[in-house]
């Protein structure tokens, strides 16, 4: 593939000209094996991917006129639809249909093959006649029925997304003049771990989800972090323990299913080691209530995932590459990369007081757990004025004297006090095997973002993808060696202007691009992508106010309620209606109790046919 | 005249029960007019309802349209709505009586009436009803007299039976005749359909229970239902022919109730023909199954009899998460033929032995008051559960009624007393007298919250009189009786039946109506007298029985 071509310049331009995003991805975009080009009878171009011929290879223009006659014999359009295409393949099977005076729309989830397709034939024509869809999303607010048109080679390695299409479509979803056809308001479970630092990044996204207005269950396992000891202190051989463990996994696990089964959530979130069984997984299946993890650990460290991976419907996880790899073996089909974040609420600048200083301050802090390059690293420092916080320190090292309250854990509150209050913080990655920096590491841990978000300065080791995160000197510093950590400290400590601008640099780089707020719209973004039926609003889109004016005309006494929802940035359908009267100040007004009438209608005949 | 309004959106058991409220009413105010808001599906249902002056309908097919349709409009549903409300409120009705289980009946209950309309019933019992429809499992009066209690009419007992026309009996009587019934057989109904699955008795154990019917009475079969149970009647009416008249979809409602007066017994699931059969005076056996028990919903009436599995998960509190469905099955046709035996021939034997081991065989009796209750009809164990419900009955209708002193305590603990005696085995209950002696150091140190929570409310009324000189002090007494209230609340944990005191406390509470401190103030000193006066109750009963327990024990040591 030869992405010099003329021909790809040339499609490249119009592309642009014409859907500047769409060019933007397709430039970015790296074509994966598995694909070649072979030319049929009559010379022209055919694309193959395995096996499979998107077009035929004796005469590829013959055989889409075929393609566009006997659809449009089985599926006329009117004036009232659209031609929807699944799949762009090379256009042969397209190109005809502008002579039959139809501009289609064409959905091609890869990008890869449009790439493909720009590099060996001209379609001028296609991108000026028509749009390209690349995700679902975009084809919502369409005044016209969609008619699919499916090019079976494309659909032979896309079946999952085309069968959502195709749902989609047999629900009427798209055709709502409604700015979503998708639920927008969901109901989420989130599952936490018991105990371990990512408790507090499952509440954050908690609190992120109910803050993009949907309506949260926190399924808080914390609660049982008091027996979890006491199980895992017992004075037991291992493999009762590991039995108890397991009927205390399951006890929990059956909780959770029984709230699941009385909340019916549209989707449960669980994090790290929350405690659902494998059996619990599978009933939640059977309940059809989509599962999604979020796994925020080392998966080489922390091997668990191996177990539980292919039983959620997705898997989010803060490392690609082999890890991806190594889920595609076990059929995971959903899996998405997400790093960790902040919580700009919780990780915020605070104004410390004196004697929050002295407490919390120093020149130089770490906060976190004693992994054993930590200590071998930190005892090393020679800056004395360098105090650790957290658990798991060894009393018997030099590192000792450094650690505060005898190396108690510190709550979040306490934490971002130390963060706001050192001129230094020291965010060394944990890694149990070596005493070196592993600047092969594939992840960013929270601790980066969360001192980028309370505004404080950081030294953190280089990791492969930090990059991706923080533009490296204006945004974050970052060591590689032992020797280049203690230069950099050296070199920071008296340098409180440079400190400052690094800071603001990186607080406002989380701001934008880090916060748990967008890290949950993206999961429910993929989520909603990937399985769009399971989100379909029946009734949100279209049981809705038709013409506000004319309604208004026939009825004045609705005004006030209609314009207030309205004001509220919300749409004239029945739930928004309903919300704004339940909201009200004053008593309940007769045509206000016919609108919260139509809405509990609504609500019983669909928990009806739940 | 008056007109009432009962808004009645439920299924059709719900519309039959409503006869005995009805007739009350028509008592309670001579001349009214009863009119009754129903589910157009069950309109005709309406025809059979003695003493209802007017049934108006609301058409849910046609609501479901205007909201699902793809013509759908906010707008039109509106309009829709609009105008069966202004229709409906030219009748200007004096009182709304609500018995409609969720929000759309007290949305309706607004919509159809003035103000003075929609508070006119509003009262302790269809606040108790409102809760209650939060945990059905601890409603402990049948439906039937809790609708009478809403509406507040007599309890004495009012049973009538369906109005029937000469037109329908005279079908019903025709058919009969020619499906070869003569004189001295009988006529044994089967209903097999229910509205869910997890109440009906498996197919196969009611075409069981038929074959020992023909085979072993002389009676004929006669099967009811809607058209959803063609199928299971198909099934039975091919293996026995001409010993069964299946009527599956065939009658409309007042041929149904004509040949229910002509059947002898009905055997059902716990349905809405049911309740028509125990209001034409037929005998009822219903087997009840998942969460239906029959206490609250079995078949109005004295001797209708009411079948209950005795197995450890019965009543079902979580239908959705059983897959094993034990309940539906452990009810044996045999066991059910012999108690039809039993009914029918007057035969005296050690029927309970034989085959109770499966089930419990309750049966219906009006007490002195009126009240219907579901008593063993072999005696069998007190459990705790029924214990305690018994005692919460009582505190129930004394509390809410307030009708009660300390001799109607002592009546009621004594009648209570007399019915463990009758129909239980006597030393369960002084058992049990132990475990409620030790539910009464719960009962009153929730008594003792509550008293320090009346305390603070008064002089949160007290310091409201003057409200901005106050506020700190307000606040700081406010916050006092929300650690009250979380006291009382996992106090209440451990009460076990009588736990729904404080659901109700809690409901209460959370449905406070005052617009300033003042009055939300004094709502709340209300509510914590509310809640100390059925502490008391329930202690006296307790105290009464372990009185009584003290009182055996010294009897028996003497013996």
């Amino acid at each position: 593939m030869n992405a010099d071509n003329k021909i790809y310049s040339k499609n490249l331009n119009i592309l642009k000209q014409n859907q500047s995003e769409l060019a933007e991805k397709v430039e970015s975009c790296e074509v994966p094996g598995g694909f070649e080009v072979i030319h049929s009878k009559n010379g022209l171009p055919v694309l193959k991917e395995g096996n499979v011929s998107f077009h035929s290879i004796y005469d590829p223009v013959k055989d889409g006129e075929r393609f566009v006659d006997v659809n449009l014999k089985n599926n006329d359009c009117d004036d009232e639809s659209k031609i929807l295409y699944f799949g762009i393949g090379f256009g042969y099977h397209i190109k005809p249909v502008f002579k039959k005076n139809i501009l289609p729309v064409i959905f091609e989830p890869r990008i890869e093959i449009i790439k493909i397709a720009m590099e060996n034939v001209d379609l001028t024509e296609i991108f000026t006649q028509t749009r390209i869809i690349t995700e679902l999303n975009e084809l919502i607010n369409n005044d016209k029925k969609f008619i699919l048109w499916p090019h079976h080679p494309s659909v032979k390695n896309n079946i999952e997304i085309y069968e959502s299409l195709k749902k989609i479509i047999e629900n009427d979803v798209f055709t709502s003049n409604d700015r979503l056809a998708l639920k927008n308001k969901l109901n989420i479970t989130v599952v936490t771990p018991i105990y371990g630092g990512s408790l507090p990044v499952a509440k954050y996204c908690a609190r992120a989800l109910e803050e993009l207005g949907h309506k949260v269950d926190l399924w808080d396992a914390s609660v049982f972090a008091d027996p979890f000891e006491k199980l895992l202190n017992m004075n037991v051989d291992e493999a009762n323990k590991k039995i108890l463990y397991d009927l205390f996994q399951h006890l929990i696990s059956e909780m959770i299913v029984a709230s699941c089964a009385a909340e019916k959530p549209d989707l449960l979130i669980a994090l790290a080691q929350a405690p659902l069984s494998i059996k619990a997984l599978e009933r939640l299946k059977q309940a059809n209530i989509l599962t999604a993890f979020w796994f925020v650990e080392d998966y080489k460290h922390m091997e668990y995932w191996k177990s539980y991976a292919p039983f959620y419907d997705f898997y989010f996880t803060i490392q690609k590459g082999e890890f991806f790899d190594e889920l595609k073996n076990l059929d995971v089909e959903n899996y998405y990369y997400l790093p960790m974040a902040a919580d700009p609420e919780i990780h915020c600048v605070l104004d410390i007081s004196d004697n929050e200083k002295d407490e919390f301050g120093s020149k130089l802090s770490f906060m976190g757990a004693g992994y054993y390059n930590r200590q071998k690293i930190f005892s090393r420092i020679k800056n004395n004025d360098f105090k650790i916080w957290g658990n798991s320190w060894d009393p018997d090292s030099s590192i000792w004297k450094k650690v505060q309250r005898d190396g108690q854990r510190v709550t979040t509150e306490e934490t971002v006090k130390i963060f706001n209050s050192s001129a230094i913080n020291l965010n060394l990655h944990s890694y149990a095997y070596d005493d070196a920096i592993n600047t092969a590491g594939d992840f960013v841990n929270p601790r980066t973002f969360e001192i980028a978000s309370c505004g404080a300065f950081q030294l953190v080791d280089k990791r492969s993808n930090l990059k991706d995160h923080f533009v490296q000197g204006e945004e974050m510093i970052s060591f590689e060696t032992e020797e280049e950590l203690n230069r950099l400290i050296d070199y920071y400590i008296n340098k409180p202007e440079e400190r400052k601008r690094i800071q603001d640099n990186a607080r406002k780089r989380v701001l934008k691009d880090h916060t748990y707020l967008l890290r949950m719209k993206e999961m429910l973004c993929f989520i909603k992508e990937r399985k769009p039926e399971c989100f379909i609003d029946n009734t949100c889109s279209k049981f809705r106010v038709k013409d506000k004016n004319e309604f208004i005309r026939n009825f004045p006494e609705v005004e006030p309620v209609l314009n207030k929802t309205v004001n509220e940035n919300r749409d004239l359908n029945i739930d928004s209606i309903a919300d704004v009267v339940r909201s009200r100040q004053s008593d309940l007004k007769y045509h206000e109790a016919l609108f919260l009438l139509m809405d509990e209608f609504k609500n019983l005949f669909l928990e009806r046919s739940a | 005249m008056k007109n009432i309004l009962i808004i009645n959106l439920a299924r059709l058991g719900d519309i039959i029960q409503t006869i005995p409220m009805i007739e009350g009413l028509n008592k309670k105010y001579p001349g009214c007019r009863v009119f009754m808001l129903v589910n157009s599906t069950f309109i005709d249902v309406c025809k059979i309802i003695p003493g209802l002056y007017r049934a108006v309908s609301l058409d849910f097919s046609l609501i479901h349209n205007h909201i699902f349709s793809n013509s759908s409009s906010v707008e039109n549903g509106y309009e829709f709505f609009k105008q069966v409300f202004d229709d409906l409120r030219t009748n200007r009705f004096d009182k709304i009586i609500n018995i409609t289980p969720h929000d759309i009946g007290v949305i309706t209950t607004f919509l159809s009436g003035d103000e003075k309309a929609f508070w006119s019933n509003v009262n302790d019992w269809s606040k108790y009803y409102f809760n209650i429809t939060k945990n059905w499992n601890t409603l402990t009066l049948n439906v039937v007299d809790m609708f009478k209690r809403i509406a507040g009419v007599s309890r004495q007992e009012c049973f009538r039976t369906i109005k029937l026309d000469y037109g329908s009996i005279s079908y019903a009587d025709n058919l009969l005749r020619d499906y070869g019934l003569t004189n001295g057989c009988y006529l044994i109904g089967l209903q097999p359909g229910a509205s869910t699955v997890d109440k009906k008795w498996p197919l196969d154990y009611f075409t069981e229970l038929a074959n020992r019917i023909i085979k072993g009475l002389n009676a004929k079969i006669i099967l009811f239902g809607g058209k959803g149970d063609i199928c299971d009647g198909a099934v039975i009416e091919d293996k026995f022919k001409k010993n069964v008249i299946n009527m599956i979809g065939k009658t409309d409602m007042l041929q149904l109730c004509a040949l229910m007066s002509r059947t002898d017994i009905l055997i059902t699931n716990d349905t809405g023909p049911m309740h028509i059969a125990a209001f034409t005076g037929t005998k009822v056996i219903s087997i009840n199954m998942g969460k239906e028990i029959c206490e609250t919903t079995g078949p109005y009436g004295k001797g209708n009899i009411s079948l209950q599995p005795k197995i450890d998960c019965y009543p079902c509190s979580k239908p959705l998460l059983c897959s094993k469905g034990i309940c539906r099955k452990s009810i044996k046709p045999d066991a059910v033929y012999k108690l039809i035996n039993y009914l029918c021939n007057d035969v005296n034997n050690n029927f309970a032995d034989r085959f109770t081991e499966d089930m419990e065989v309750y049966i219906s009796r009006f007490d002195n008051y009126g009240t219907i209750d579901f008593l063993p009809l072999f005696k069998i164990r007190l459990s705790l559960r029924t214990f305690y419900r018994k005692i919460l009955r009582i505190v129930w209708d004394l509390s809410l009624s307030e009708e009660f002193n300390d001799l109607s305590v002592s009546t009621a603990a004594a009648e209570l007393e007399h019915i463990f005696e009758k129909y239980f085995y006597t030393n369960d209950f002084h058992e049990h007298a132990t475990d409620a002696s030790n539910k009464k150091l719960l009962l009153l140190e929730i008594a003792e919250l509550s008293s320090n929570g009346l305390n603070l409310s008064r002089q949160i009324y007290n310091y409201s009189k003057n409200v901005n000189n106050n506020i700190k002090k307000i606040g700081s007494l406010s916050k006092q009786l929300e650690v009250i209230d979380e006291n009382i609340f996992k106090a209440g944990e451990g009460l076990s039946e009588l736990k729904m005191i404080i659901s109700m406390y809690k409901f209460e509470i959370d449905s406070l109506k005052g617009e300033n401190i003042a009055e939300m103030a004094e709502e709340t000193c209300l509510i914590y007298t509310y809640l100390k006066s059925r502490l008391n109750l329930s202690i006296k009963i307790i105290d009464y029985f372990v009185e009584l327990r003290s009182k055996t024990y010294i009897n028996q040591k003497i013996a």
